[in-house]
């Protein structure tokens, strides 16, 4: 299930995750950089929890609920994060930036009640590589977007 | 922190860029994305020896695989001349070699259906190589132990550099203390997030589309053009909607990327796309040119600065281009620290390795961390505060540049006041003292300074100058045509505001375009060397005041005008690029079991002239802060006997967000009346030379041994520690 709909595929056995939402159903908003498990591009959450998809076996997701970032239609806290980015010029050339904001998105989920402090959310973005930044505002924006949770 | 003079509109404040929604929420489309009817993809066949002859590659079989569309090898190329891929470099560059020269030289290629089935028949063809002896360090190259390319016989990459003025050996003999010191650099790679691409379209003979990832789609066209041996007219070269950053690695074009893909496509007549790998897009594309750096600082018992030296070495790779690295060097080099007697040498040589390129700071980061090192080891050595020793020994204004220009506006002495005050850099013996040690733990600070340049006059023979066309549109929207190229770095809102602030309109009122070479203005070096702002933006605001006159003051008259149209035009008049400065503090904190380095704190203060867009000149100067620390402590391609070792994101490591400091960026706006558009500079490049030796001084005060290699590693520390204890 990815975002809401089921869709049937088929693909080979060891097709990634990854491969699946690009190549086979179009969610070019899912970024492919490494393709081992480093940079985080790839990043979607897996029942709630963020994940690089490119170390995931496709085959072994068919009844996990899948979210990319186009997903961002109907999630609201998805968009605040996208509107904190937006307005702490957290965007340079953006590759990492879809698969960050699902990092983010999903460490809201987790977290629920408790604070998410900088050091939390450091930590957290550590599956994420951006080149451009040097991770402040993106830093920035996201703790901004994790308070008005 | 930065004054906004209060009638600005929008300098100085933070616009949110155009293109960012789109890239938030994965619309935007990336060349990974791209796709065209009836494409084909395109792999590399690739040398696994750092240099060797080819002897057979079994095409035949290859082409029965059933997908495989077809193969070239260097047979099918040799009618094409080899060119220099840099103004002033050798005429070296093939697109396909018959005699690889690193691991990852193309020898080939394979067009298939699927990107799959290329790379797969590109991995697995029956090819025959016979290695040959390869050249792998800077003397060897020297040493002509093997000539690397028949047509430079002595492996020079370009002129050997040798200047001087005044009288330096005598100079030394009046100096009562000299210091002398050997420092080497490593090859960093730019590790963009998304690897290069390209995508080439000539079904039609008479005109060659090209979508690639790159830093300005002029250049691009006339080099393209010349290696195809084509009209540059006939090339139209397009940015795609978005690209995943460059870092300057796409200054010129790689030959085994757009021009094969190329080739590939009029041999097929269909779109090609030619994909690397993140690893390919590591270690077969350029990186920054290894460097090392002998200098000899002399100074009287006034501590005055009565004679330097500097001898430097290049390693450029199987096809770089030293030589004009060593100029960008000799132009800092030689007028941060003035000084009556100087000589510089420089010395560029091929290896076999990956080619050397352009990466944020080309050269400048490099001579920056020797020279920053030696001037902290003066100071200590004769116990100055290494701020004080700046104050009174750096450039001012009035100053010549190396090609003469005077240096006109600088606000080196406000980044250095302001950025010691932010850090809180009383005196540095007083600051070490306030701090206790945890155990276990050692603690230093260090500072630096950084000069970079914007634009790239006197370096390289092509005009500098910009053009913009600006026309008003029939909904009373301003439209500027202007030929530079948005990969990230926000230039595109940068000259939004420019033309805003001048017309006095809304920024959504401006539209700049940016389309392609068919449709915009020649501009050579587009969006290299942190040139938009300066140079690009000056043709932008001269095309917006004659809009602004046009208006007259009247806003409402804007559809009344639809239609008019103005050309904007700069040339730079200086014989040198314009002079930027940073100052950079930073604090780390060493673990002395691990020999990890913690950098804690990071205060760097910039020179950026005047702010233009406030959230993208602190991206810019956060982001180059991450380069620098990459290159301080960790970033390097590593090879073994020519082999690469690291060529991946797992083992060529950066610096993840809990790695990176807290940063405080300090604003200077030292305006220059004849930079860029209300007196701003650059700010992108001009961030990194600093940061390494700010980062290496402070482990050398903590470590109490300088290190005079980069990156500092743990293993590197470790090693000092032990044999001190
Ligand atoms: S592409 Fe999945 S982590 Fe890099
Ligand atoms: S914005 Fe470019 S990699 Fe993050």
């Amino acid at each position: 299930m990815v975002n809401g709909v089921s869709h049937p595929v088929v693909c080979k056995p060891f097709d990634t995750l990854l491969t699946v939402l690009r190549e086979d159903l179009g969610y070019f908003g899912t970024k492919f950089g490494c393709g081992i498990g480093y940079c985080g591009a790839c990043t979607v959450l897996i029942d709630g929890k963020s994940a690089h998809s490119c170390c995931l076996i496709a085959t072994t997701m068919s009844d996990r609920k899948i979210s990319t970032i186009e997903s961002c239609d109907d999630d609201p806290v998805i968009q605040k994060i996208q509107d904190q980015f937006l307005k702490e010029g957290a965007i340079q050339c953006g590759y990492c930036i879809p698969g960050i904001v699902m990092t983010v998105r999903g460490l809201i989920e987790e977290s629920g009640q408790r604070v998410i402090t900088e050091e939390i959310l450091r930590g957290h973005l550590d599956g994420n590589i951006c080149r451009c930044s040097g991770y402040a505002s993106i830093v920035r924006a996201s703790l901004k977007a994790c308070v008005d949770e | 922190m930065n004054k906004i003079s209060s009638e600005a509109r929008f300098l100085g404040r933070s616009l949110e860029r155009s293109d960012g929604r789109a890239k938030a929420e994965g619309k935007a489309e990336y060349l990974r994305d791209m796709l065209m009817p009836e494409m084909a993809f395109a792999a590399v066949i690739r040398s696994p020896y750092p240099r060797a002859k080819l002897k057979k590659i079994n095409k035949h079989d290859a082409l029965q695989i059933s997908g495989v569309i077809d193969v070239i090898t260097p047979q099918e190329v040799k009618s094409f001349s080899p060119v220099s891929i840099f103004p002033n470099s050798p005429k070296i560059q093939k697109i396909l070699n018959d005699t690889p020269q690193f691991v990852g030289d193309a020898v080939g290629a394979v067009v298939a259906e699927t990107f799959e089935i290329a790379r797969r028949v590109a991995d697995e063809i029956e090819i025959e190589f016979e290695e040959l002896p390869s050249c792998l360090s800077i003397d060897s190259a020297l040493n002509k132990e093997v000539v690397i390319h028949e047509s430079t016989s002595d492996n020079l990459a370009g002129p050997v550099i040798s200047t001087k003025s005044g009288d330096f050996e005598s100079a030394l003999k009046e100096c009562t203390y000299i210091f002398e010191g050997e420092y080497t650099t490593q090859r960093q790679c730019a590790q963009t997030i998304e690897a290069m691409a390209c995508i080439c379209d000539w079904s039609n003979e008479s005109e060659l589309r090209v979508w690639t990832h790159l830093d300005s789609m002029f250049h691009f066209r006339d080099s393209l053009a010349e290696m195809l041996e084509i009209e540059p007219d006939s090339v139209i070269v397009e940015p795609p909607e978005a690209l995943g950053a460059t870092f300057g690695l796409k200054n010129s074009l790689i030959a085994s990327l757009e021009p094969l893909c190329a080739i590939l496509s009029r041999r097929i007549a269909k779109p090609v796309k030619l994909q690397l790998t993140p690893e390919e897009s590591i270690f077969t594309t350029v990186s920054r040119h290894p460097a090392k750096i002998r200098l000899i600082t002399g100074l009287d018992e006034n501590y005055n600065i009565l004679a330097r030296n500097a001898e430097v070495l290049l390693d450029s790779g199987a096809y770089g281009w030293g030589y004009v690295v060593a100029l960008s060097m000799l132009g800092k080099w030689s007028c941060l620290y003035p000084c009556a007697n100087q000589e510089f040498a420089a010395t560029s040589v091929y290896t076999n390795h990956i080619p050397g390129g352009a990466y944020r700071a080309v050269g400048t980061a490099q001579i920056h961390f020797a020279m920053e090192s030696q001037i902290d080891e003066i100071c200590n050595e004769i116990d100055i505060d290494p701020l004080e020793f700046r104050l009174k020994n750096s450039a001012k204004v009035g100053d010549e540049l190396p090609m003469g220009t005077k240096i006109r506006s600088w606000g080196l002495e406000e980044c250095l006041t302001k950025g010691a005050e932010a850090f809180g850099w009383k005196s540095k013996n007083s600051r070490i003292l306030e701090s206790v040690n945890p155990p276990g733990v050692l603690r230093g600070v260090g500072m630096a300074i950084g000069m970079h340049h914007a634009g790239l006059t006197g370096l390289i023979p092509t005009p500098e100058g910009s053009k913009c066309y600006a026309e008003i549109l029939e909904d009373g929207k301003i439209e500027f045509r202007v030929g530079v190229v948005e990969k990230g770095q926000g230039a595109i809102t940068t000259l939004e505001i420019i033309a805003a602030e001048i017309i006095d309109i809304d920024t959504g009122q401006i539209k700049i375009l940016n389309s392609g070479t068919s449709s915009v203005p020649f501009d050579f070096s587009g969006a290299e060397a942190s040139r938009t702002t300066y140079i690009v933006g000056r043709a932008v605001a001269d095309a917006a005041q004659q809009i602004k006159k046009l208006l007259d003051g009247k806003e409402g008259k804007l559809v009344d005008l639809a239609g008019s149209s103005v050309v904007g035009e700069f040339e730079p008049l200086d014989n040198d690029p314009l002079p930027v400065i940073g100052a950079h503090f930073c604090e780390v904190e060493i673990d002395e079991i691990s020999g990890m380095v913690y950098v804690k704190r990071y205060v760097a203060a910039q020179d950026v002239g005047r702010v233009i867009n406030l959230s993208g000149c602190m991206g810019q100067i956060e982001g180059g802060i991450h380069h620098g620390l990459g290159y301080a402590l960790c970033e390097e391609l590593l090879y073994d006997s020519g082999f690469p070792i690291n060529p991946n994101f797992m083992g060529y490591k950066v610096l993840m967000a809990s790695d990176m400091p807290e940063i405080e960026v300090v604003l200077i706006e030292d305006s220059d009346p004849d930079g860029g558009p209300f007196g701003a500079k650059g700010v992108g490049t001009p961030v990194m030379p600093a940061v390494a030796p700010a980062v290496a001084n402070a482990i050398a005060d903590a470590v109490g041994e300088r290190f005079f290699e980069l990156p500092i590693t743990p293993y590197k520390i470790m090693n000092v520690l032990i044999n001190k204890n």
